[in-house]
């Protein structure tokens, strides 16, 4: 047997651990006349011995039953040597096969005790204590008085959550990285001689060392359930999978964070993971008199305080369940559909009006242009920004870029370019710290812009003398970007000029009333998605001021003002830049700082006949 | 001229507006879609009974739905087959050519309970026509090659020493013609019978089906090839030195192990096989429509 096990086929990838087969006397008197017969010329297997992979090696072995089930007899020997069953023969679990030709097999039974002994206790293993746990647990089938469950087909049974499990071993030196660490293994055969036997037992432990499943299969694995709406009913369960996804915990294991929070990680902290109860039991991890625990468990939020553990990993968009979530989408669903909508229209049908222009507004167009055109011929162009503009602006661009390659990923993991983009940033680890100091660095930037435009305020009333806080205010309010009641006056008129009910086409001033809009836009984004983006990120902290629920209301706000504000860049912003007939592909203004004379007359024609009237005045 | 320049430069602008008042209004219209979707109960959208084509996957079994083991250093990414514990890594490579499969699938066997597994496993390397197909004039075929499972045409042996178990992207099929031209046995007329079957099949009576599907099947033989007929000490049906076996491989897949074996098989449990139209001997009502004849 032995001899045999040392042949090798080149089929056969992965090295089994070699003399480790544990013979049962059961399977040795019942099988060994059987593997006399069965001796091939392809190698056995140590962990084979009864050589059942003879026929099982063959991926076309099965067979469809009279329920149109595709019944698979395929046992991937790679893959299987490659977990902690490796050393578990066939007959192992499969105890009722006791002679060649078999009938069918029956079901396993996890809970019968294997042919390979417990190291520590050199008694014969069993997962018997994994039965303990789950009969007191919310999965088990029956109460606790023996009564069982309604809808008992619902409940999980071995092989629902498990398949068999596979190996992930860690390597911990001077970094922590995946796989089996050759130093350790080097040093460990020194003494114990069989290098299979080692590297089993190492990738064995230090599998337990860390997560032994990924977090994504373990959601996946829950979501197999808890995501089916029909199960969600019977049992009276929110929409718990698609809720978690929506936090950071979710979002990051999505994007292949290993330590972010599985369902794990909350529902069955300290026990076995087969412990887990309900949330109105008091013995659960997650109920009310054990969350904020929970929550600052040692390596989750340390620091943060118990209000922390109000904030609802569950939280949904359902008013009925959570209203004040709700309400505060809506708000944000309502402004951004308010403010979007309407300004979409308006580009759509000035566009069309382009098509069909008013007598009046091409003629008052082409007098402009010609002004403005000759204007520019002395002046060698129109400057529009000064170069602090220019700089200010492209300081404004590159975050925003950031801001938006980083976050998004975030705001849809599940989505296939999601991942691909994150690793750009250099993944879950990196891209997120990048996209904090992108939003501080903009926060910075725009708390620089408002001071350089309130200092100039300051020494243009120095200038003329002037002071007192009513001035100072009346002169901030007075600043071109500020919107006036003029601006009103001329959206009306852009209206009826679309509309086709005037002919009159609006002249703007130095700063339209959509460009004011944005303006102010920024003000109120950039302090939205500021304050949020902190209060997130500084969950811990946070949690000594505030109570945990504001971090629903800080994710909800943060992510739809972050919606609002790319789709207002990218349909109203950039179109308006792109989408101008003449103009495209890019205006030139942001590089050159000067504007167009068609644009000047086009967009700001009160500005050419003010900048026309100063030159003849001075003149 | 100046009036052709005008109009052209309408047309452009007409282009220009129109393109870009499509993509605005059609980004609105994603955005309201995507931002009212945001708001209410997400089970409440979410279809409650299994998809139409869920259950055409649960019932043909090889689903394209596919599962993630994460495991560090590399991924495994296997087909998801409901309730089973071992890992798969990955399917098979079907056969694409072959006539027969195109109707009875990949695992046509279903008879006999005990050894249909094993029958299907066959399928992986040999193909049906070895079997259940005999020329009228030679009745034991003696010559067989290898044939590509792509496009059927014949192939050097594969080295099954350097290949998964049974995988070797070629299947055993009988020849015909001469020595100096041979050509897989092939189904011309059957095939061609059977494409125009399955156009007019809904508009035949249940009589006319029954001599249509004879038609088909009319080369198919009555007793198929025993299992062993080629694991036999004596004599095997298939030259396997011949097909590129090692002598080694042969000489296992004759030997007296294998033999009694597949003795035993036969022993208790192939007079089903053999013996169809007793139904004393099978599983009743295991009889699934793929049944290869």
């Amino acid at each position: 047997m032995k001899q045999l096990s040392m042949m090798n086929d080149p089929r056969d990838t992965a090295g089994p651990p070699r003399d480790l087969m544990k013979w049962s006397p059961r399977a040795a008197t019942g099988l060994f006349a059987l593997l006399l017969v069965l001796m091939p010329s392809q190698p056995l297997r140590a962990v084979d011995p009864e050589n059942c992979l003879m026929c099982h090696r063959f991926r076309g072995l099965a067979r469809v039953d009279k329920q149109g089930t595709y019944r698979l007899f395929y046992v991937d020997e790679t893959l299987f040597n490659r977990g902690p069953h490796a050393r578990v023969a066939c007959t192992g679990c499969h105890a009722d096969i006791e002679k060649i030709p078999h009938d069918d097999a029956k079901p396993v039974n996890c809970l019968r005790d294997c042919h390979i002994e417990e190291p520590t206790r050199e008694i014969l293993f069993t997962h018997t204590k994994v039965e303990t746990a789950l009969k007191a647990s919310v999965h088990a089938p029956m109460d606790a008085n023996g009564v069982p469950h309604a809808d008992l087909e619902d409940f999980p049974e071995c092989k629902d959550c498990h398949d068999i499990p596979l190996f992930r071993p860690i390597s911990i030196f001077k970094k922590m990285r995946a796989g089996v660490s050759e130093r350790a293994v080097n040093r460990c055969t020194l003494c114990h001689t069989d290098e299979n036997f080692v590297r089993y037992f190492y990738s064995h432990v230090t599998t337990r060392l860390h997560k032994a499943r990924d977090p994504r299969e373990v959601v996946s694995m829950c979501a197999s359930c808890h995501a089916d709406a029909a199960f969600a009913r019977r049992h009276g369960l929110s929409d718990v999978v698609s809720s978690y996804l929506e936090t950071y915990h979710g979002k990051a294991v999505l994007l292949g964070s290993a330590m972010a929070p599985d369902c794990l990680d909350c529902h069955a902290r300290e026990d076995s993971v087969h412990a887990m109860h309900s949330k109105t039991d008091l013995r659960s991890s997650i109920h009310s008199a054990n969350r904020s625990a929970t929550c600052s468990a040692q390596d989750c939020h340390d620091s943060a305080a118990p209000a922390l553990a109000s904030f609802d990993v569950h939280a949904t968009r359902n008013p009925r369940t959570h209203a004040l979530e709700f309400a505060v989408a809506l708000f944000f669903v309502l402004a951004t559909l308010g403010i979007l909508l309407p300004i979409l229209t308006l580009n759509v049908l000035g566009l069309v009006r382009e098509l069909f222009p008013s007598r009046h507004a091409e003629k008052e167009i082409e007098r402009l242009v010609e002004l403005a055109e000759r204007k520019a011929a002395l002046e060698g162009g129109i400057r529009r920004f000064t170069r602090g503009h220019q700089i200010q602006h492209a300081f404004l661009v590159i975050l925003f870029v950031v801001l938006c390659l980083t976050g998004f990923p975030m705001k849809f993991p599940q989505a296939s370019w999601a991942p691909a983009l994150y690793d750009l940033f250099g993944g879950i680890h990196v891209a997120p710290i990048i996209h904090r100091i992108a939003g501080v660095a903009m926060l910075v930037g725009f708390a620089f812009h408002v001071g350089l435009i309130l200092l100039k305020v300051r020494r243009s009333m120095r200038r003329e003398n002037r002071r007192g806080l009513r001035v100072y205010l009346r002169r901030v309010l007075a600043l071109p970007m500020i919107p006036q009641r003029r601006d009103l006056s001329d959206l009306v008129a852009l209206v009826k000029y679309v509309f086709f009910l005037s002919p009159k086409r609006p002249n703007h001033g130095r700063f339209c009333w959509k460009e004011k809009l944005e303006y102010l836009g920024l003000f109120w984004g950039i302090g939205l998605l500021g304050v949020t983006g902190i209060l997130l990120w500084a969950e811990s902290l946070s949690s000594r001021l505030f109570p945990g629920w504001l971090l629903n209301i800080a994710y909800l706000a943060h992510t739809y003002e972050s919606l609002l504000a790319v789709a207002h860049i990218t349909l109203v912003h950039i179109p308006g830049i792109l989408g101008r007939p003449g103009l495209s592909p890019l205006s030139g203004m942001v590089l050159s700082g000067k504007i167009s004379p068609r644009v000047l007359a086009e967009e700001h024609g009160d500005e050419l006949n003010g900048l026309i009237a100063a030159q003849e005045a001075v003149s | 001229m100046s009036h052709k320049s005008s109009l052209s430069k309408k047309l452009l602008l007409a282009l220009y507006v129109g393109i870009w008042g499509v993509l605005l209004a059609a980004a609105g219209a994603w955005l309201t879609k995507f931002l009212v979707g945001t708001l209410g109960d997400p089970l409440a959208g979410k279809d409650t009974q299994l998809a139409r084509t869920e259950i055409f996957d649960s019932v043909v079994a090889l689903t394209e739905k596919k599962v993630v083991r994460y495991l560090g250093e590399w991924e495994l990414l296997e087909p998801r087959l409901p309730g089973h514990f071992h890992h798969i890594g990955r399917w098979y490579e079907a056969d694409k050519y072959n006539f027969c499969i195109k109707c009875h699938g990949q695992t046509p066997h279903s008879n006999s309970p005990q050894v249909r597994a094993f029958l299907n496993m066959h399928n992986l390397f040999i193909s049906c026509q070895v079997c259940h197909v005999r020329e009228k004039e030679t009745l034991a075929p003696a010559r067989f090659a290898w044939s590509n499972i792509a496009d059927g045409q014949l192939c050097p042996s594969p080295d099954m020493s350097k290949q998964l178990w049974g995988e070797y992207g070629a299947k055993v099929v009988p020849l015909k013609n001469s020595e100096g031209d041979p050509r897989p046995v092939t189904f011309e007329e059957e095939e061609a019978f059977a494409v125009e079957y399955f156009k007019r099949r809904d508009r035949l009576t249940d009589q006319q089906k029954v001599l249509a599907n004879e038609f088909i099947h009319r080369r198919c033989i009555e007793t198929p090839v025993r299992c062993s007929d080629c694991h036999s000490t004596q004599k095997a049906f298939l030259p396997y030195t011949a097909l590129g076996y090692t002598k080694e491989r042969a000489a296992f897949l004759m030997s007296a192990e294998v033999a009694d074996l597949v003795a035993r098989y036969e022993t208790f449990h192939m007079p089903s096989l053999l013996k169809p139209a007793e139904p004393a001997q099978q599983e009743m009502g295991e009889r699934s429509p793929n049944d290869a004849p």
